[in-house]
């Protein structure tokens, strides 16, 4: 699995925001932690479009973690529309690091549910 | 030689049946099509004669760019381009949630423009450039603003996300993420629900669209006049959960008709009600439906009044798995209804022709 890089460089809590913000589109999101070995410790809990922001927590117990986004965009009609999911990491209220996920974080919606993913890693010092 | 001769006419005799059969059906199905009780979804390409056949949706700016050359090539206008768009796809800052607490976004992302060409047929060398707009008012069977069916649609989409595994590739997580959903299939029996219990709602929709001549495809307004327009108005009223009253009003004019044959006006005003029995008892559906129509002509003599009607009744036969169609109706007198005459007619067909 990919996993992006996010330096992290003040000691304040960390979230992530998922969010469709320019489309009127359905989605959920979980988030999951794993540990150095990269195996799964927990879901750090749910994201979609009502509550789009999860606190993920203070960056010293956040060292040499991975971290996994898995969601689902969801069409609520027919009629063919474009999707774009951002992923953003905020601290202290500022946007920090925002992107797209490559695979399955934007594109055309018609009648399926499409699966999006993304990986990241806090670079603490 | 006997067998070959046999299947031959067996073959001949289906073929026969058949076409008999398509046609008694087409002449039922011809009573409640003949009349459109709805906004057209594209009002520019009902102007339009000789339109593209394929519309192209255009999804984003993106898709703008890249499709603009088929409209304009800068100094002309090309023919055959056929565009829809909703008037947001440039908005920025339109989430679901900003969708469903404000009215205006509602009504900006349910508006379509449609803009489409054609070779003038008249004039070699002329375009007909035609521009529409629709605008849906009201429309509570708007799945994205039923905060119910999003949240039991979550829920269940949420049991279904699973937690990625970090040794195989994202394409692989996302593969096997796809296959938990599709083998559950949690979420189209909530939107068969959805649709079930909201195909009758509330509706209310306005079109617009008029239509340009272009000298030689020239954009510039001395080589631009109008040649047509359209107005539309549509709505749709729930009668309990059995049917819905759809009514409809058209206005279509033609500003250069000439003084012999073309029309240059038509207004049409209409209704239609239909019933189906609920889901255990589904086995028969009723259609009703009356309009008035009136053209005009620059000769006033010309001018016509005549009604429209129509009811069909569909019964299913479920050992033949088909319906049985018996419809009376048509127009009553005017130039144009050679084949529409008031009379009855039936039909037996595999798809159920009065659609919810």
């Amino acid at each position: 699995m990919d996993f992006t890089n996010i330096p992290i460089t003040k000691d304040t809590a960390i979230s992530i925001v998922v969010s469709i913000p320019n489309q009127p589109q359905n989605f959920v999101a979980k988030l999951f932690q794993y540990d150095l070995n990269k195996v799964l410790e927990k879901e750090l809990g749910v994201m979609h479009f009502r509550s789009t922001e999860l606190l993920i927590g203070m960056p010293s117990t956040l060292k040499q973690k991975f971290f996994a986004v898995s969601g689902l965009v969801i069409p609520t009609s027919n009629n063919p529309s474009f999707y774009q999911v951002v992923v953003e990491i905020v601290q202290d209220g500022l946007t920090i690091f925002k992107e797209t996920p490559i695979h399955g974080g934007s594109g055309t919606l018609s009648e399926k549910d499409i699966s999006f993913i993304y990986g990241f890693i806090l670079n603490i010092p | 030689m006997k067998k070959n001769t046999l299947l031959l006419l067996i073959l001949i005799n289906a073929s026969l049946i058949f076409s008999k059969t398509s046609a008694q059906e087409s002449s039922v199905s011809r009573i409640i099509n003949e009349i459109s009780y709805g906004v057209p979804t594209s009002p520019a390409f009902e102007l339009l004669s000789g339109k593209s056949s394929e519309v192209v949706n255009l999804l984003t700016p993106q898709d703008f760019a890249s499709n603009i050359n088929n409209l304009y090539d800068g100094k002309k206008l090309r023919t055959g381009a056929a565009f829809d768009f909703r008037l947001t796809v440039f908005s920025k800052n339109l989430s679901l949630r900003k969708y469903q607490e404000n009215y205006g976004s509602r009504l900006l992302h349910r508006s379509t423009i449609s803009l489409g060409t054609s070779p003038d047929s008249e004039i070699k060398g002329d375009v007909l450039l035609s521009g529409g707009l629709r605008i849906s008012l009201i429309d509570k069977s708007d799945a994205r603003n039923n905060s119910k069916f999003l949240n039991d649609l979550n829920q269940a989409a949420l049991s279904m996300i699973v937690a990625p595994v970090l040794g195989l590739s994202d394409e692989e997580n996302i593969g096997i993420q796809e296959d938990i959903a599709e083998r559950r299939n949690l979420l189209q029996p909530i939107r068969d629900r959805f649709y079930k219990d909201n195909w009758n709602q509330w509706k209310l929709d306005v079109g617009s669209a008029i239509m340009l001549r272009s000298k030689s495809g020239a954009l510039k307004s001395d080589s631009l006049s109008s040649d047509k327009f359209g107005l539309w108005i549509a709505g749709g009223i729930p009668l309990y959960q059995l049917g819905q009253l759809t009514a409809s009003g058209k206005i279509a004019r033609t500003i250069n008709a000439d003084l012999g044959g073309q029309e240059s006006g038509r207004e049409t005003i209409g209704a239609r009600v239909r019933f189906f029995l609920p889901e255990k008892y589904k086995y028969l559906a009723i259609s009703a439906e009356g309009a008035l129509i009136k053209t005009h002509y620059k000769a006033k003599d010309l001018n016509e009044t005549w009604t429209h009607f129509g009811v069909l009744v569909e019964y299913h036969v479920k050992k033949l798995k088909g319906w049985i169609g018996l419809a009376y109706g048509g127009d009553t007198d005017h130039r144009e209804n050679k084949n529409n005459k008031i009379s009855f007619n039936y039909a037996f067909y595999t798809n159920q022709l009065i659609k919810k």
